[in-house]
């Protein structure tokens, strides 16, 4: 068989995916093992797992090309990508799901919307709770809104997510954004951000169910019970803060800046990147989380 | 199909695209849903980062966005947007 001798380059690990005819794993390969970063005071030459030497950038093509059909093919595509820079070939410990825009459900919004999208963000969550190389995740919202299920679903799964979670709101949290940001094991705000809350029965909208007013209020109440389960804020709090009149031109609630947010107990501490990314490896050093459920 | 959103961007917003085309909407908003309905945007998988792009001629695609979890990933010249990239 061919393919070992063409794979003595890598880690063994590495060998195994490349087995298969998988254009993830075949670039993943010319990505981040392929293009390995020399280490310092290495030199031109790396030893493999074995104590072998293996031969240089240069020769590590050569050998390539003349094994294995899937290793060709892998070089063919950093060919049609172009120059593959030595930049971003490692892997971080720590991932990010960034949520912009509407946070897009059952219905796909028109294009003038930026969304961020369920069936985007669900496998991410559960890619991350499998992959034992990630250790933490890191939530940066900067969101208007959006679908109620949606937002609900991806806070359901961050709560029960078995690894650490912090989020940080940054820019705007906004409506469904709420749960999604109470949902971290720590939460963080910007002290420039804001939180908008505010009822879902005036600026909701159901699309194909004829709502009545007790259909937006069990909604609402769904939200409610999410949120003052996973924060310091009472319910109670929670709806006065939601038909407060004043802040709003069109609606009824209230806007809250960044302090504010941590004054009502909705978020744990003002902060940014630093604070967000420390909280975590804090949370990552203290080990695995006990199981977490409805208490 | 229902679908309740909890947002602070009202229906007339959200749903511009759709509204303007029963009843005439403001220039700006009918502007920019003619400008955005004529740009169509694919998603790819290239070297297992996710890749929305936007599909040219000669089998060529200009990376828009990337969605990945990896930070890492966003410090890849290979998938910074406006990149081009053959499909």
């Amino acid at each position: 068989m061919r393919l070992p001798d063409a794979c003595m380059l890598f880690d063994r690990k590495t060998v195994i995916p490349m087995t298969t005819d998988n254009e993830y794993t075949q670039l993943l390969l010319s990505d981040r093992d392929l293009v390995k970063p020399q280490e310092p005071g290495k030199g031109q030459t790396q030893v493999n797992r074995e104590g072998r030497e293996a031969p240089s950038a240069s020769h590590k093509e050569e050998t390539v090309q003349e094994g294995d059909n899937t290793v060709l093919s892998a070089m063919e595509s950093v060919k049609e990508m172009g120059q593959v820079s030595p930049v971003g070939p490692q892997k971080s410990d720590i991932h990010c799901i960034t949520i912009i825009g509407q946070i897009e459900g059952h219905l796909v919004l028109p294009p003038q919307n930026k969304t961020s999208k369920y069936e985007h963000i669900i496998p991410q969550l559960v890619a991350i709770e499998q992959d034992p190389s990630i250790r933490g995740v890191l939530v940066v919202l900067n969101t208007v809104g959006g679908d109620v299920d949606a937002g609900l679903a991806i806070a359901e799964l961050l709560v029960t997510i078995s690894k650490p979670t912090v989020s940080l709101v940054l820019g705007g949290g906004h409506s469904i954004a709420i749960p999604i940001a109470v949902s971290a094991d720590y939460s963080f705000i910007a002290p420039t951000a804001t939180m908008t809350i505010h009822p879902i029965r005036l600026a909701g909208l159901v699309i194909g169910v004829p709502q009545t007013y007790e259909y937006l209020d069990k909604m609402q109440d769904r939200v409610i019970r999410f949120i003052t389960e996973h924060s310091r804020i009472k319910a109670e709090e929670f709806r006065e803060l939601m038909t407060r009149t004043g802040d709003l031109v069109r609606d009824v609630g209230t806007v809250m800046v960044g302090a504010e947010a941590v004054g009502v107990g909705l978020i744990d501490e003002v902060g940014g990147l630093s604070d967000a990314l420390g909280k975590l490896r804090e949370l990552i050093a203290l080990g695995p989380k006990p199981a977490k459920g409805r208490e | 199909m229902t679908a309740l959103l909890y947002s602070i961007y009202p229906p007339e917003v959200v749903f511009a695209d759709q509204r303007s085309l029963q009843d005439p909407a403001p220039a700006s908003l009918e502007m920019s849903s003619s400008v955005q309905a004529s740009v169509r945007y694919h998603e790819i998988i290239r070297g297992g980062a996710r890749l929305v792009v936007h599909k040219g001629r000669g089998g060529k695609a200009k990376v828009i966005r990337l969605i990945s979890t990896d930070p890492f990933d966003y410090l890849n010249p290979r998938y910074a947007p406006g990149t081009e990239i053959e499909l």
